[in-house]
């Protein structure tokens, strides 16, 4: 729709620009809107942004050390979602986090419904979640339970 | 022709003065819509209609996802 309402735009004399990805591709990204209503809560309402990150060229041991934690989430420089790595026994301590990690864990945009995301992870039993925008960009995590 | 641009280069140029308006119907921009937007719906997107809008300063035109 947007394409077409700049090309007419353009034909009227503007400078015109299009923002293709548009008001879902905002709201995924957990930017703020004016909301004329009462909405249900969204993902981005419970967003938890402490995460644990590394890139995919640590070393697993060091990533241990350094976070402490059971797992950890690889990212690239752009903040771009790789893989999801346990810090388990089964996990080679000297391998890099690229080598070691899961490839393309689940993820939920911000926009989503939470009541129903979080129904959703405990029929399956998924303890935590991955947000990140439509580009793959991480936002945070959001938690079955609190 | 029109330049197609993600989010970041829309809030840079709304900081520089751009204009931003929604083209879906009235019911979803009255739903939500990106702060500091103008509402002109496609379908009534005449030549009348666009006098509210500035001829001086760029317009950012979007939609649900652009199709």
């Amino acid at each position: 729709m947007s394409p077409r309402a700049a090309w007419r735009l353009e034909r009227y004399g503007f400078e015109v620009y299009d923002y293709t990805l548009g008001k879902v591709d905002w709201l995924a990204a957990g930017l703020p809107t004016i909301r004329t209503q009462p909405a249900p809560m969204r993902v981005f309402d419970a967003l938890d942004t402490m995460v644990e990150a590394c890139g995919p060229d640590d070393i697993v041991a060091d990533v241990t050390s350094r976070t402490g934690a059971d797992e950890c989430l690889v990212l690239n420089s752009d903040r771009i979602l790789l893989g999801r790595l346990r810090l388990g026994a089964d996990t080679d301590p000297n391998s890099t986090a690229e080598v070691a990690m899961h490839p393309g864990p689940t993820t939920v945009r911000a926009h989503e419904n939470l009541g129903e995301t979080l129904a959703r992870m405990r029929a399956r039993a998924v303890p935590t979640l991955v947000v990140t925008t439509a580009q793959g960009e991480l936002l945070g995590v959001i938690h079955a339970e609190p | 022709m029109p330049t197609s641009i993600d989010r970041r280069q829309l809030r840079a140029l709304v900081e520089h003065g751009a204009q931003l308006v929604e083209v879906l119907p009235a019911a979803e921009f009255e739903e939500e819509h990106l702060p500091g937007a103008i509402h002109l719906p496609l379908k009534s997107l005449t030549l009348a209609a666009v006098g509210v809008l500035d001829r001086n300063r760029p317009v950012i035109v979007y939609c649900w996802d652009g199709l």
